[in-house]
């Protein structure tokens, strides 16, 4: 560790006013675009790109961190205030996020979202400066075998989101998980399920529409019909907002969820291929299977929503790590990311750390800087966003909705994403009414194509040796964690329906799920 | 009724006055720009960066689109059915090539009025350098020998089914008499991921996709299935001077909606024939390892014409269509 | 009137529905094209969740025959002012996805918003006019200046 070199390039940086402004900029960017469901952080990373041509490397990859970062937080925004996650990472951010905010919490559920994605993008930014060479060569140990046991990970925690009852929570899985199948299946390219001319579906179902329809859409539909009632107010949500960041109290209680949060985020984050929904998911299960009140998860715990954004955002530093010391792209936005070094004439791989090492150190100190960009614009933005579900609901749910919509259309730029969102939307405001979790149907329709296809994946290059899996290391670890994470939270269920009626945490919201 | 015809006359000639007008004060407003693929990807990055070269020939913002999904096909098809106004372009890709034989769509080439050809790029055969050395293959002869001996075990990974590479790599199969397996991955860069960390032994994706793994040692390149070897490493041989007439590779080009009146096409086609030298633009595509192959419409049509024949041939090979 | 439905009742419906869903995707998978030289093909993967699918809707099913829940389930009669105001949005915004293209954002924004806001309850029309023009022409100009997103307008498409 070249420690000069590191304080060095560190201080060019923070001392470059162009740079941080930059980064500003783009976190300021971000926060906005992570928040609308429909925008997503490789839209505005790729928007961005041609206006950075002209500028030279780290403000430019300031920039592009300052939007990663900044969605990253952005989109928990919409899930703790309306119910909808802006990005598919802050999908498991709604289980306690939005019971928060039912409950009047909804700045001490943002201030805690914002400190735990700051803590967690510091933690991810600290693994990619000391760790890099020791994570980067277990980026490489990853194929198709260790992807599908890390799929299958993945899927064991469905028992712990999955609620009241079992049996419902694995119903919505086996539901999401079947029609995660429909479209061109990725081994063959046979269409499934679907004829011929429905190009809307080849490519499965679209995402971000179906994630738009079961929870924003379907949200609005069943608080109509609750107001309509009378079972729930129209007026407005009353709100607490004393403090842009968390308390003392809360900190002391969740500073266990951000630092394991973290470290998962960092380390799915380095796998190719897996990111912040993924790691977010993992990160709350394990939250709850070590909690001493997992009966308080899905309620509006602050364990919970810290559990899921320090994870998503120990991604960001995580997925540079096989970005810089191999050249690899973890994901869509690191894809772009890419790009933009190879247009500066840098090419990102091991050579790196030996010959451009100064412009190593300066990416890490441009994400410590996007991170504190996004905990500053945060920090001022939650009196603002607060204000949104202040708005009196008839005013308010009609304009989620048609915001919304508009949000389906805009990621593939096509109406039939839009209709896609409304049947969604009436899937999900059945399965809520009659009690099914909404939460395994994202986690499956995220994990199922990948399961799917990397496990036919290896099945063909093993030539259908099931059992060489075992001679895996790697896949062998996970599946004694997946083993270990089904008992956990089966053990876990059963502590909570003992417990189920003694819960003291006050009025659990008609809507909460999961 | 002398009154009606004179007006209705007089309406027909503003009519005319307008079309004419449109002609000729082509561009009159700002152009948009269809995109069948996802915005940060090589063909979103080549579309960009041609927009931003021929804006400033037409004098007009060119909004670019991303119609995507459905392999393509929403995007493809987007471009085909707009209005035939001149002002939606789009741009065209391989895949094109293979909706029909694989029988997921009706396009092909002939539903647009083609302009231009923009960029092609070469399939390259990888292999991961640990298992070459040990297997002491070295070059495509000695990789074709090492299939031959080892009929059914070799993995070649490329971007999904059916796509360009797959294609490259049946040809290749084909063409050698080899019996390899086929493994789609999501996109090239899995592919290649894969291969570096040696769970695959060979992909059949572009240069430009192997670069980064090829510098730091983990991939080796085999051979190109061009007519020249790469500018920037000469030292990699084509397949042709291996002695294997494969010449393969994926290609993006700018369509119309057909209908587009002639005037307003051919100020578009000389539009489009500057941009492509624009310093910017070659710089941007050089950075990118990108290749620029312009052809004109014709030489274009009659390439596309070919192409499709080509895949359809191998695709049926591969069991990718009956 | 109907005497109201338990919760037990409503999930032998939800099972008889799981098991439907699941049986006919399995019937569908028994006619895809088998590939040679894959070891796995595209049926197997869907088979199993449909069989999952079957297998928890049928343990739901039992479950709800020797379970002590009296709950009343929620309504879904038309006959219910909430459902009826609930079908009411459903209906305004599966309109305005079928106009998307032809009305267009523009003209088909701000009365979406004012019947959806009328639906929901609000009744200060004034603010409601205003609240859904201003609504929906800062979200077209978002779109269309910030992210260069341009949404169909339908006959005003010229203004692009």
């Amino acid at each position: 560790m070249n420690w000069d070199l590191l304080l060095s390039s560190y201080a060019g940086v923070m001392a470059d006013p162009r740079t941080v402004l930059m980064v500003f900029l783009g976190a300021a960017g971000g926060v906005f675009i992570g928040a609308i469901p429909g925008l997503t952080a490789t839209m505005g990373v790729a928007l961005l790109i041609p206006f950075s041509f002209g500028m030279d490397l780290v403000p430019s990859v300031g920039l592009l961190l300052g939007i990663y970062c900044g969605a990253m937080y952005g989109g928990s925004i919409s899930a703790i205030l309306i119910h909808t996650p802006g990005t598919p990472a802050a999908a498991a951010t709604v289980m306690d996020g939005y019971p928060m905010a039912q409950k009047g919490e909804a700045g001490r559920a943002l201030s805690i979202a914002l400190f735990s994605s700051f803590c967690g993008g510091i933690i991810g930014a600290i693994c990619m400066t000391f760790l890099s060479p020791l994570i980067a060569s277990a980026a490489l140990a990853f194929g198709p075998a260790e992807m599908f046991m890390l799929a299958f990970f993945g899927l064991s925690v469905i028992i712990a989101i999955s609620g009241k009852s079992v049996v419902k929570g694995l119903m919505s899985a086996f539901f999401g998980l079947l029609i995660a199948t429909i479209g061109m299946d990725k081994t063959c390219g046979y269409l499934r399920f679907i004829p011929k001319g429905v190009y809307g579906l080849y490519e499965g179902i679209p995402f971000i529409p179906a994630l738009i329809g079961l929870f924003a859409a379907a949200e609005v539909f069943s608080s109509v019909e609750r107001i309509a009632r009378g079972e729930q107010s129209s007026a407005k949500t009353t709100l607490k907002v004393n403090r842009v960041l968390p308390s003392w109290a809360d900190i002391r209680t969740i500073w266990k969820n951000i630092l394991t949060g973290g470290l998962i985020g960092s380390f799915i984050g380095a796998i190719p291929g897996a990111g912040g929904d993924i790691s977010a998911f993992v990160s709350y299960g394990v939250a709850k299977s070590t909690s001493r009140h997992p009966e308080r998860f899905g309620q509006g715990t602050p364990e919970g929503v810290a559990a899921t954004e320090s994870a998503n955002n120990g991604c960001s530093g995580g997925a540079m790590i096989p970005l810089l010391s191999l050249g690899v792209p973890g994901d869509s936005v690191t894809a772009i990311l890419l790009g933009a070094f190879i247009m500066k004439g840098i090419q990102p791989g091991p050579m790196m750390y030996v010959d451009k090492l100064d412009t190593v150190y300066a990416v890490f100190a441009a994400l410590l800087l996007a991170n504190l960009a996004m905990l500053i614009v945060g920090m001022a933005g939650i009196r603002f966003f607060t204000k949104i579900i202040s708005v009196e609901k008839k005013i308010l749910l009609p304009s989620i909705l048609v915001i919304s919509l508009v949000g389906a259309y805009a990621i593939n730029q096509n109406v039939f994403d839009v209709g896609v969102a409304l049947v969604f939307g009436l899937i999900g405001y059945l399965m809520q009414k009659y009690e099914f979790p909404l939460s395994p149907i994202l986690l499956t329709l995220i994990l199922g194509p990948l399961s799917e296809s990397n496990f036919r994946r290896f099945m063909q290059i093993k030539d259908g040796n099931f059992f060489s899996i075992f001679t895996h290391p790697i896949c062998v670890v996970f599946m004694v964690l997946s083993v270990a994470s089904l008992v956990f939270s089966v053990f876990n269920q059963r502590k909570i329906n003992r417990l189920g009626t003694e819960s003291g945490d006050g009025e659990i919201p008609p809507t909460q799920e999961g | 009724m002398k009154r009606l015809v004179a007006v209705v006359l007089l309406l027909v000639l503003a009519l005319g006055a307008i079309g004419v007008a449109s002609a000729a004060d082509y561009p009159a407003k700002n152009i948009s720009m269809i995109c069948p693929w996802a915005a940060g990807g090589g063909t979103d990055a080549t579309l960009r960066a041609l927009s931003m070269a021929a804006e400033k020939v037409l004098g007009k913002t060119i909004v670019v689109e991303n119609k995507t999904g459905g392999g393509g096909l929403i995007g493809h098809s987007a471009i085909a059915l707009a209005k035939p106004d001149g002002y939606t372009v789009g741009m065209i890709t391989f895949e094109l090539s293979t909706y029909v034989p694989q029988d997921t769509g009706d396009i092909t080439w002939e539903s647009y009025d083609i302009l231009c050809r923009v960029n092609t790029d070469a399939a390259a055969l990888s292999v991961n350098t640990a298992w070459a050395k040990a297997n002491n293959v070295f070059d495509v002869a000695s990789f074709v020998e090492y299939c031959k001996a080892n009929p059914g075990t070799v993995n070649i990974g490329n971007s999904a089914p059916a796509s360009v590479w797959h294609i490259g790599a049946g040809l290749l199969a084909q063409t050698a008499d080899i019996d390899v397996k086929h493994i789609a991955f999501e996109g090239a860069a899995p592919a290649v991921t894969a291969l570096a960390g040696g769970h695959i032994e060979a992909v059949s994706v572009s240069l430009g996709e192997v670069r980064s793994q090829m510098e730091a040692g983990n991939i080796t390149v085999l051979g190109v299935m061009d007519t020249i070897r790469p500018a920037k490493y000469p030292e990699i041989q084509t397949f042709q001077e291996q002695g294997y007439d494969v010449v393969y590779g994926t290609w993006r080009g700018l369509a119309l909606p057909k209908g587009v009146d002639p005037d307003i096409k051919a100020v578009l086609s000389d539009a489009f024939a500057k941009a492509v030298e624009d310093p910017d633009f070659i710089e941007f595509m050089n950075n990118s390892m990108l290749t620029i192959a312009y052809q004109n419409a014709e030489d274009f049509s009659v390439f596309l014409a070919q192409n499709y024949e080509d895949v359809s041939e191998t695709m049926k090979a591969l069991g990718l269509s009956d | 009137m109907k005497k109201p439905r338990t919760m037990p009742f409503a999930n032998r419906v939800a099972g008889v529905f799981g098991i439907l869903i699941g049986g006919t995707a399995y019937w569908m998978t028994t006619s895809f094209k088998q590939f040679i030289n894959v070891p796995v093909g595209p049926e197997v993967f869907p088979q199993i969740m449909s069989v999952a699918l079957i297998l928890f809707s049928a343990i739901l099913l039992v479950q709800s025959f020797f379970t002590k829940d009296r709950r009343r389930a929620p309504t879904l009669s038309l006959r219910d002012k909430g459902m009826q105001r609930m079908l009411m949005v459903l209906g305004i915004v599966v309109l305005m996805f079928l106009l998307w293209d032809t009305v267009g954002f523009l003209i088909l924004s701000p009365l979406v918003l004012f019947l959806l806001m009328t639906v929901s309850g609000a009744r200060n029309w004034a603010t409601m006019i205003i609240l859904s023009l201003g609504i929906t022409i800062v979200v077209w100009l978002l779109f269309w200046k910030v992210l260069v997103i341009e949404i169909p307008l339908g006959p005003l498409n010229f203004i692009y």
